[in-house]
């Protein structure tokens, strides 16, 4: 094991996080709207007409500390900034005011159908784009291979969110074959009935996601096999009389799908990026719609929680890949 | 300062023949010819089909395609007003937007992977450590929250917040270009001659990097309509019905009602947007087929 190299990437998931909080510190003391102002104009304590009925509801004084207990700190930015970090270690993450209920419990809520969605969508599209990838490099040149890149090329350049509206579009509203919101239907239970609707209000999410991701992979496969291919030892295990598939599995796959594993977690962070939209489109009832439509009622607290869990989500993932990268790659053990 | 007329006849002969390379291939040009597209589009068409207000009634909205006059080409949208009409506004902000964002991340990665390559030391650790930071963090998220906040629809402003984490990149491969370029025999033989740092920079590493940077910049182009649409989609930014991302996202709350009577706003515009990021995607491979030989068939 390379204990440098661990600590360094240790050193950079820390520093990820820190400047996360840094910047989402710096946003909430800073930005143009702010977020206290905002919510007292809400309240009707600075004056303005929009009044939430949720917090009239809740108006007490008591309620506004509560929420900003988290931000509300003046005076030295530093010490500020450190009392932030230290709230946020023990878990006090500022209230939602639009549910009226404290970010990280949402967040607990929400999380697990974005993390569920996400995960297998990116499942989905490494495995695809894995297979694909090796059927392009060994037909090289041919039909199949430019027909796919091509396609590859032009798919790549669409955004999800436009996949997401055609889809609901067409096979949601239009033709009624996919449902248009939620993540089930009936009453939670292991049984299964609510198994099948989980997985029929998933379908449409984590296809688009997939859908939207697999071609790097593809792409990627393809040239990490054509190189591996020109190895020696590659060679030498021909000259040897190895059977072909042998040959393709153990030793031209393997190797080329080393260096694709770090690449997961950053396609991981892009996905998190995605399921905004398409759980927006799809009303999915994950983070990222509710990322979205906290950001669109200015419930600053929630938005930027889910900035920082998802942020977190990322940077746990880096370790974890660090970690297990010696288990399939043999080079880094001894290193 | 004096430009000679050999000078710009220099520059003049350096422009064609780069247009005759991107010419010379297929992606290239269909990329290039589609931009031109949309670049006249943004530029004449508001003038000649400027956003009047309209009086909404249930009889012009809605309304299917005509074939007189042309602006009734797609039909009208969930207002009243002509379909083509928005488009056309709604395109110079996604030029703007894309332009400019990819001007800031392309000058900035390039400032930043120089300095980190050419300068070495400290330098280069810190600047490596924070690109490699900022790329750990998901952009889109990071741009949607910062793009709520601060709230504008100034192409200027918006794509500084776009172009946050953007520059990381470029800055990363620049600056190990630059780290394998500094040992190249012919590097060494400028160093040699007592060639000045800048001279090297500018007249022996720039030149090399510049394709890469290029399509760096194209790339970048594309990214920032994929982020600054996308906001206008899910509704963060100041409301605009001309815009595209806005009119997609005004389709599917109408098609969920009306079924296909919306159909013709959700089509357009992703048309619209589709081709423009294919077209810059087909540019910038184009422009890879042609400086990497290994592509070229």
């Amino acid at each position: 094991m390379r204990v440098d190299w661990l600590i360094r990437r240790a050193g950079l998931a820390l520093a990820t996080w820190f400047v996360a909080l840094l910047i989402s510190y710096v946003l909430f003391e800073y930005a143009p709207v702010n977020p206290i102002n905002y919510i007292m104009t809400q309240l009707g304590l600075l004056g303005g007409s929009g009044t939430s009925p949720m917090l009239m509801s809740k108006g007490s004084f008591e309620y506004i500390e509560q929420w900003a207990s988290a931000f509300m700190i003046h005076g030295n930015p530093v010490l500020g900034f450190a009392q932030y970090m230290v709230n946020t270690f023990k878990g006090n993450w500022g209230w939602s005011v639009v549910y009226g209920l404290p970010v990280l419990t949402l967040i607990a809520r929400y999380l697990p159908w974005t993390l569920f969605i996400v995960v297998s969508a990116n499942l989905i599209s490494f495995f695809v784009g894995v297979y694909l990838g090796q059927y392009m490099a060994y037909h090289r040149g041919g039909l199949g291979d430019q027909a796919i890149t091509q396609f590859i090329t032009v798919k790549r350049s669409i955004p999800v969110y436009i996949y997401a509206a055609l889809l609901i579009y067409f096979l949601g509203f239009e033709y009624h074959i996919f449902p248009t919101h939620g993540a089930y239907s009936g009453t939670p239970g292991f049984n299964l009935r609510f198994i099948t609707s989980v997985l029929y209000h998933a379908a449409l999410p984590i296809f688009t996601l997939a859908f939207a991701s697999f071609g790097h992979w593809a792409l990627s496969m393809r040239g990490n096999i054509i190189s591996v291919l020109g190895e020696d030892y590659v060679t030498y295990a021909e000259a040897r009389g190895l059977p072909s598939s042998w040959i393709q599995r153990r030793y031209v796959g393997r190797n080329a799908l080393l260096p694709l594993y770090t690449g997961i977690i950053i396609a991981l962070g892009t996905s998190f990026g995605g399921a905004v939209f398409v759980e927006s489109v799809f009303s999915y009832p994950g983070v990222g719609a509710l990322l979205s439509s906290s950001l669109g009622n200015g419930d600053w607290a929630l938005g930027m929680g889910i900035l920082l869990i998802l942020i977190l989500a990322v940077v746990l993932g880096m370790v974890i890949a660090d970690l297990t990268y010696s288990l399939i790659d043999p080079r880094v053990r001894q290193g | 300062m004096e430009i000679s007329y050999g000078r710009v006849e220099g520059i003049l002969r350096g422009i064609g023949r780069t247009l005759r390379m991107i010419w010379s291939s297929k992606a290239a040009r269909f990329g290039l010819l589609v931009l031109l597209f949309y670049i006249l589009m943004a530029a004449i068409g508001p003038i000649i089909l400027p956003l009047k207000p309209v009086i909404a009634s249930s009889t012009n909205v809605f309304q299917p395609p005509r074939l007189w006059p042309p602006i009734y080409w797609f039909g009208t949208d969930n207002v009243g007003v002509p379909l083509t009409v928005d488009i056309v506004n709604g395109a110079p902000f996604v030029l703007e937007v894309s332009l400019l964002s990819a001007l800031y991340t392309t000058v900035l990665g390039l400032l930043v992977g120089i300095v980190a390559g050419f300068k070495g030391g400290y330098a280069d650790a810190a600047l490596s450590f924070v690109s490699q930071v900022l790329m750990t963090i998901p952009s889109l998220l990071l741009v949607m929250i910062m793009a709520t906040m601060i709230h504008t629809n100034n192409p200027f402003i918006l794509s500084g917040i776009l172009s946050i984490t953007g520059w990381t990149g470029l800055a990363l491969s620049v600056r190990s270009q630059i780290l394998a370029m500094r040992e190249y025999p012919y590097i060494e033989v400028s160093r040699v001659l007592g060639l000045s740092g800048s001279y090297i920079l500018f007249k022996e590493i720039t030149p090399k990097i510049m394709p890469y940077v290029w399509i760096n910049f194209i790339l970048n182009m594309e990214g920032a309509v994929y982020a600054a649409v996308g906001l206008y989609f899910l509704g963060l930014l100041p409301y605009q019905n001309y815009n595209w991302g806005a009119l997609i996202n005004q389709a599917l709350s109408y098609g969920a009602y009306f079924g296909g009577r919306a159909l013709l706003i959700l089509v357009v515009p992703v048309v619209f947007v589709t081709l423009y990021m294919v077209a810059l995607i087909e540019l910038a491979y184009g422009i890879d087929e042609i400086i990497n030989p290994r592509l070229r068939k």
